[in-house]
């Protein structure tokens, strides 16, 4: 072509020039013609020999086909023969599946539920109609759909779904916890996921088993943390196993060992001062010869180094065939109680010491007392009797050598000796009120103070005096001590009555409250209540001696009587009117 | 008055002479021999000391016992008197100026026949010795002779 078109292109330039070149030209062309025919000549002596060549082929393939036709009966035979193989094997599957104790659901590439069994049926209440057909997500609590959806995915990724915990909702709203295995089913490029076997196992009641158990754990552990008391668990190898906060408290720490190791807990018997090696622990003993002990005292070294005071006792736990399964060990820390005893046996010790030297203190100051009142009571009497005595001798002896005036100084002499000796006598009275010894009884007053009364008949009978003496008054105390106060309250009543025409004294009781009041009331001279304060102390008197005689000790005395019964004592009184003292001697039971 | 003599044990010198004043108020005039201190009566109750050689056949019908004495007091003379075979038996009266309750106490549970307060009052003082010369030297009858 590229030829030709170079000649016509060429053609009007060359066109002038003569006609033999294109002779030459033609001739030229027929010869490379004749070459053509013949080249063609040989190419259909080739074609026909590659023509007979095909046909012998075609004969082959024929024959060929032919075999192969009568392979492809023989397959087809093959092909229904192991139809019915499958046929069968499929019942049995199905058989396998509807009858199987696990639960098993199907699902296609869509989470669409294609297929399930028997036992899932039994265990949802699920039926064909609610669940064929429909997307998982129907089978979760709605809680966690998105979680176990999310589980359910990776089988079509390839991964295997492998002992995954998934709960699963009943018909009836119960959850039941579902271990399932599964695997995917691809189609013959084994890349596309074409189904999605799962079987599951219900494992509800053995995950019930498990948080019970979880939970009378934890229950027990905080059990045993809130106890006072330190609690050590060993298990049946002898080893630590659980201990309470109590424990680590006291111990300022925990160490888990067995009991070949248990010498890293110090102590000490507090009794014998022994070290206590890791076998003779309470907890060793109760493992190792099932001894049972009991608040065994104990000083320990804490893991701080600080030391404590603990009772130590000790179980050990049987199993059902009688074996030592293990032990409990309990810890109490009586460190603060052991202290507080400690210091109350020494205060106690001390208070002792102080009551002996205040007891010797008090008994040397009454020795020294008692001394004091003998020399008082001997050695000031004596002079006074010398006095007295010779001076009645130089009355008697040289009356007549002595004027009026010298004898009436004489008398006055005596008389002061004698004064003098009452008031010594009244003064160890006194003393011997406050010092002597108490013995309370039942003491019938009434009875005490008519026979005070009738002694006073006896000793003035010149006297008219009405005494008017309750009956029946008694009281609890010391029978001499009360004689004593009533001698001294009776005998001033008769004695301020002495210049009354009509002397009337009084004895008797009246309840005030709790307390039982007794009074002596006389109607004589009485006395200025403003000088009532000074009534009861020693040595005064509301009362000049030559109107009434006295040493001003008999109230004092009183006053000591009723302080020894814890009792009070006051008085009531008005000039020329009489006086009335009352008494009480603490509570009494009964007048 | 028989012949019986009485002991003084005083050792205060205005009470030995008001004590033998009241006796001679009181008429008794038996012979009065007095000792000062509790070794003085014991050596002439026994016979020993200054009164050697007494004659022990015949005891004082009363001793006048006054409690506080030098060196051995009455008490302890009492006891010792007491102790002893040959005393055993000899009235003793005890006149003391204490009030101390536990002296008369302690006297009388010693064997003492009688105890007697010294008053302050003169007269008072005469009294009881004139009841004690009366009882002790006539009324009483004294124990036989050993």
């Amino acid at each position: 072509m590229t030829t030709e078109n170079d000649l016509e292109t060429e053609g009007p330039e060359t066109g002038r020039m003569d006609h033999t070149a294109e002779l030459v030209i033609a001739n030229k062309e027929l010869a490379l013609q004749n070459d053509q025919k013949e080249e063609r000549a040989d190419e259909l002596a080739a074609a026909n020999k590659k023509l007979l060549f095909q046909n012998a082929e075609k004969d082959k393939r024929i024959a060929e086909l032919v075999i192969a036709n009568i392979e492809l009966a023989f397959q087809n035979e093959e092909k229904e023969k192991r139809a019915a193989k499958l046929i069968n094997g499929n019942a049995y599957l199905d058989n396998l599946i509807g009858c199987a104790n696990s639960l098993i659901i199907v699902w296609d590439p869509q989470y669409r539920i294609t297929r399930f069994n028997q036992a899932f049926e039994s265990l949802t209440g699920r039926r064909a109609a609610g669940v064929l057909g429909h997307t998982l997500d129907i089978l979760f609590p709605p809680d966690q759909v998105k979680k176990s959806m999310g589980l359910l995915m990776k089988p079509r990724s390839g991964e295997r779904l492998e002992m995954t915990e998934i709960d699963i909702l009943s018909a009836d709203g119960t959850v039941h916890t579902v271990l399932w295995n599964s695997a995917s089913i691809f189609a013959p490029d084994g890349k596309t996921p074409e189904a999605t076997i799962a079987q599951g196992q219900d494992i509800t009641d053995r995950k019930r088993a498990e948080r019970a158990l979880e939970e009378s754990k934890a229950l027990l552990q905080s059990a045993i943390n809130i106890m006072p008391v330190g609690v050590w668990v060993f298990n049946a190898e002898g080893k630590i196993v659980i201990s309470s906060a109590a424990a680590q408290r006291i111990w300022a720490g925990v160490r888990y060992v067995g009991v070949d190791q248990l010498g890293e807990y110090k102590g000490w018997r507090t009794d014998s001062g022994k070290p206590i090696g890791a076998h003779e622990w309470a907890g060793a003993r109760a493992l190792e010869k099932g001894e049972t002990s009991i608040e065994e005292e104990v000083e320990i070294e804490c893991f701080d180094g600080t030391h404590k005071i603990i009772l130590d006792s000790a179980v050990p736990l049987r199993k059902s065939d009688g074996g030592i399964g293990g032990a409990i060990t309990i810890n109490q820390d009586i460190t603060d109680r052991k202290r507080a005893e400690e210091n109350i046996r020494r205060l106690n010790s001390e208070l002792e010491q102080r009551v002996a030297a205040r007891t010797m203190q008090l008994e040397n100051i009454n020795t020294e007392l008692e001394a004091f009142c003998y020399s008082v009571s001997h050695d000031l009497r004596a002079p006074l009797r010398s006095i007295d005595g010779f001076s009645l001798a130089l009355l008697e002896d040289y009356k007549s050598r002595l004027d009026t005036e010298g004898q009436e100084h004489l008398q006055r002499i005596r008389g002061g000796a004698q004064r003098m000796g009452v008031l010594i006598d009244d003064l160890l009275k006194l003393s011997r009120v406050a010092r002597a010894e108490f013995t309370r009884d039942r003491v019938d007053l009434s009875a005490l103070a008519l026979e005070i009364a009738q002694e006073l008949h006896e000793a003035q009978p010149e006297r008219v005096v009405d005494c008017i003496i309750e009956k029946g008054v008694s009281a609890d105390g010391d029978a001499r001590l009360l004689r004593i106060a009533l001698d001294n309250l009776i005998g001033n009543a008769w004695k301020f009555t002495a210049k009354q025409p009509l002397a009337r004294v009084e004895f008797g009781a009246a309840r005030t409250g709790a307390e039982m009041v007794y009074f002596v009331r006389d109607n004589g001279a009485g006395f200025d209540m403003k000088y009532a304060g000074k009534l009861f102390s020693a040595f005064q008197r509301l009362h000049k001696t030559e109107d009434f005689p006295g040493t001003g000790i008999g109230l004092a005395t009183v006053q000591r009587v009723v302080a020894r019964h814890g009792g009070r004592v006051w008085a009531e009184a008005a000039p020329e009117k009489g006086a009335t003292v009352f008494f009480t001697l603490g509570i009494t039971k009964e007048a | 008055m028989t012949v019986g003599k009485i002991l003084l044990v005083e050792d205060t010198p205005d009470d030995e002479v008001l004590t033998l004043r009241a006796l001679k108020r009181s008429n008794i005039t038996n012979v009065v021999d007095v000792v000062r201190d509790g070794v003085e009566a014991l050596e002439y109750l026994f016979g020993t000391g200054a009164y050697a050689g007494r004659d022990l056949s015949d005891p004082p019908a009363v001793v006048l016992l006054d409690l506080k004495l030098p060196r051995l007091d009455g008490l302890e003379v009492l006891k010792r008197l007491r102790a002893d075979e040959r005393t055993r038996l000899i009235p003793v009266v005890v006149l003391t100026s204490s009030t101390q309750q536990d002296d008369i106490i302690n006297s009388y549970k010693l064997g003492a026949n009688s105890c007697v307060r010294k008053p302050v009052d003169f007269n008072h003082f005469a009294a009881a010795v004139r009841q004690l010369g009366l009882y002790w030297l006539l009324i009483n009858q004294r124990p036989p002779k050993f």
